[in-house]
């Protein structure tokens, strides 16, 4: 029996001598193949095994000494009991780019935990991010993200940085090879850090790097309260090979209760304040960023501007306020207030004031020298002192410290309770003002989209607007800024929804746009939503490989190439400094600006990712056909990419 | 200075005279749409003088919403977000041929020909 069983399979030994030989050999065999030359590699070069070791290959593991088991098996491995962790936390998703300092972990979440949370496979710890980034804001959950080592957090860097600037959770695991005898090559010490965590400390709301099982736990509970609770950002738990590799040694270990805390909500003596300033005022004006989480922040911001007829200017960060409603007006109208509620605001203080890019940087002000100003949000709770993404410097007249979403049922009633019969007779009269002024700007929007419309390069308004006439009564949602194309969606399309635009990337670093629609569309795909990304030709270069990502987990997403064939604002700036200067060649800043000789061809791109794609398109006339296809796709469950040929802006 | 008009007025008269100066006007256009594009306009005002509104919005200029010298005006000396072109790197020479190219950018179909435009202007 013995010997028939070796002729039909090979023993541990003999797989491993077999596999050495093979791995030596075969470059030489590839190399050498038409050499006559003898193969001089014969003998195996693994060591032969002793005795015992021929023992125990026989023998059912069960059955071995507490001392065989432990030069061979882990029973009881510490990312289990980690697995269990992340789990209590209820994500769903965990995004990584695999790496041997957390092979243990992945081992875990796949055969303990079953691939719950489910694994996201990036092919880019930044792409891994921006995923994470793009989910947490449409499903208002976070994702967790893992990153290998030194490595992966440095690859990992700016998209943490776009989610800290955003205000976004993720919960970022980072591993370590922090065990001296673990560290078996010079690639395991090039991974290792005393401090893995530090590299991206400066934007993330808190970071821990327990040592023990028990430790991870708390921490990463702690960590997630953090994240989660206003202001909302990124928090980081890093963890060596030795908790995550070896068995359980740690009694009692405990995964304490996921329990979030209340939302700090503001002052209410200083909202009533807020309140009788607001009713008592002629021209109110509501500035809002990043302000609404869901459908009912939007109503509740509705149902104040209403009552007091009060202009809302929309700064996008998040979707707020309905561009359908007639207080929806542009930024202008801040130069008549006499109050401003400024909500949830990053730069107040560019409400108010101006510069200009002149060379002498010339200051005014666009509002009126007496206008009072209300904040109301969490801008000013988490600030660092390296980034400096707290803008500039702002006092306002009454400052409140409090989520705006939470704070504002409270707002709404004290703006009630001071608005007086004869002030809300008076207040109904603006109502016309508001209604024709929002017409005017519609039609005004409308008579500009005609200009350039049969243009090739194709126009940002055509695309924009034959996109918009082919979704317009599906259930669709927006996942890209849209500063690059002329704010067209915003101009022109009916927004009503809180999930039908996603803000922007915080930090304003390239490279966020494509992995943050994945990640978003992710979200969607749950709803049946159609997802769309319009993404400039230079972003989407960062991270290409997330298309690959989209197909591989089958995210339904389509995403548009503004393909303009260069990086745009970066060209106009460099020529204004070459006017600036007065010299200059026509056409002599296109170096370092364009993107062209040879052009990129995102369709082939997308194509060798394995998504459906079509493209370039270039003239208008094609557009149409082009969308309505891969529409087609992404409602078949699939991504699907259109490389559209269009112009600057 | 010459006006506009007055300037238009000699061309006319030229034109009678010389009627090969059509195609020097034409040759005109043609070297205006290349400084159009070598001096940058195009990006800010689009390929088709349509103009953005994104960061910093920029006006459309084609079809021409000005005279000659109102144009050349707003070029040498801006409104804040445009930076200057001086005559050091635009002569007026090269300025009046970008103003004869964008002059000649034909005007886009009317709302009422555009289907999607025109369904959306009903809205309003």
């Amino acid at each position: 029996m013995k010997s028939k069983k070796k002729k039909n399979t090979l023993g541990r030994r003999e797989f491993l001598a077999g596999a050495a030989v093979t791995s030596i050999t075969a470059p030489f065999i590839e190399n050498d193949a038409n050499s006559q030359q003898p193969n001089t590699l014969e003998k195996p070069s693994a060591p032969l095994p002793n005795s015992t070791q021929s023992a125990m290959e026989q023998e059912n593991p069960d059955n071995y000494t507490k001392e065989q088991r432990a030069g061979y098996f882990i029973d009881n491995p510490g990312s289990d009991f980690m697995t269990d962790v992340v789990k209590a936390l209820n994500i769903d998703y965990m995004a990584i780019n695999c790496g041997s300092s957390f092979r243990g972990f992945h081992e875990s979440i796949l055969n303990h935990g079953g691939n719950k949370p489910e694994i996201l496979n990036c092919v880019h710890e930044e792409q891994a991010v921006a995923m994470a980034h793009g989910y947490a804001k449409v499903s208002k959950k976070p994702m967790a993200v893992m990153f290998h080592g030194t490595v992966g957090i440095q690859h990992a860097a700016m998209a943490v940085y776009n989610a800290y600037a955003d205000r976004v959770p993720v919960i970022v695991f980072a591993a370590d090879h922090d065990h001296l005898d673990d560290r078996t090559s010079e690639v395991k010490w090039a991974h290792a850090a005393q401090d893995p965590l530090s590299p991206i400390r400066d934007y993330m709301k808190w970071d821990d790097y327990p040592k023990t099982l028990q430790h991870f736990a708390e921490s990463s509970i702690r960590g997630y309260r953090l994240a989660t609770t206003p202001p909302m950002a990124p928090i980081g738990i890093s963890f060596g090979t030795t908790i995550q590799e070896q068995n359980i040694v740690e009694k009692n270990l405990n995964i304490p209760k996921v329990r979030k805390p209340s939302i700090p909500i503001g002052d209410l003596n200083a909202i009533d304040e807020a309140g009788k300033m607001l009713a008592e005022a002629e021209n109110p004006v509501i500035v809002v960023d990043r302000y609404a989480n869901s459908q009912g922040s939007v109503n509740n911001l509705i149902k104040l501007a209403e009552l007091l007829q009060a202009p809302v200017v929309e700064q996008m960060g998040r979707m707020n306020f309905p561009n359908t409603h007639y207080l929806r007006q542009g930024a202008g109208v801040a130069a008549q207030a006499d109050v401003i509620l400024s909500l949830e605001v990053k730069d107040t203080w560019n409400i108010v004031n101006r510069t200009r890019d002149k060379p002498d940087l010339p200051y005014s002000k666009r509002t009126k020298p007496d206008v009072k100003i209300i904040t109301l949000g969490m801008t000013e709770v988490i600030f660092r002192s390296n980034y400096q993404d707290m803008n500039r410097f702002f006092s306002a007249d009454l400052s409140i410290i409090g989520d705006g979403d939470s704070s504002l049922p409270y707002l709404i009633e004290s703006v009630s309770k001071y608005l007086t019969n004869s002030k809300k007779n008076q207040i109904k009269q603006k109502m016309i003002t508001w209604t024709e002024r929002f017409k005017s700007q519609k039609i005004r929007d409308i008579e500009a989209a005609r200009y350039a419309w049969e243009a090739s390069p194709i126009s940002t308004g055509r695309l924009c607007l034959e996109l918009w006439d082919l979704v317009k009564n599906k259930d669709w949602a927006l996942l890209a800024p849209e500063k690059f194309h002329s704010r067209w969606p915003s101009r022109l399309w009916k927004i009503d929804k809180h999930y039908q635009l996603n803000g922007d990337s915080g930090g304003f670093g390239q490279g966020y746009t494509s992995p943050a629609s994945v990640g978003a569309a992710l979200a969607h795909k749950e709803f049946g939503r159609l997802p769309i990304s319009i993404v400039g030709d230079g972003d989407s270069m960062y991270t290409p490989g997330v298309h690959w990502t989209s197909a591989h987990h089958q995210i339904p997403l389509l995403s548009i190439i503004h393909n303009n064939r260069g990086y745009h604002q970066e060209l106009m700036h460099v020529q204004r400094m070459a006017n600036w200067r007065q010299r200059g060649e026509p056409g002599s800043i296109d170096p370092g600006n364009v993107i062209n000789k040879p052009n990129i061809d995102f369709a082939k791109v997308g194509e060798g990712l394995g998504i459906w794609t079509t493209g370039p398109i270039t003239s208008p006339n094609q557009l149409r056909a082009a969308l309505r296809k891969a529409i087609d796709v992404v409602e078949n469950g699939e991504p699907a990419l259109v490389d559209v040929i269009t112009q600057p802006r | 200075m010459i006006s506009y008009k007055l300037k238009n007025i000699i061309f006319i008269l030229l034109i009678l005279i010389n009627p090969s100066l059509l195609l020097a006007q034409d040759d005109i256009k043609g070297i205006g749409k290349k400084l159009y594009f070598d001096h940058a306009c195009w990006q800010c005002h689009g390929l088709e003088g349509q103009g953005s509104s994104a960061s910093p919005a920029t006006p459309r200029i084609a079809p021409t919403l000005y005279p000659y010298e109102v144009f050349s005006i707003l070029t040498r000396k801006p409104p804040p977000g445009m930076p200057a072109y001086s005559s050091k790197i635009l002569s007026n020479n090269d300025l009046l041929a970008i103003y004869e190219y964008v002059k000649s950018i034909p005007a886009p179909p009317e709302i009422e020909d555009i289907e999607i435009l025109n369904d959306l202007s009903k809205d309003y």
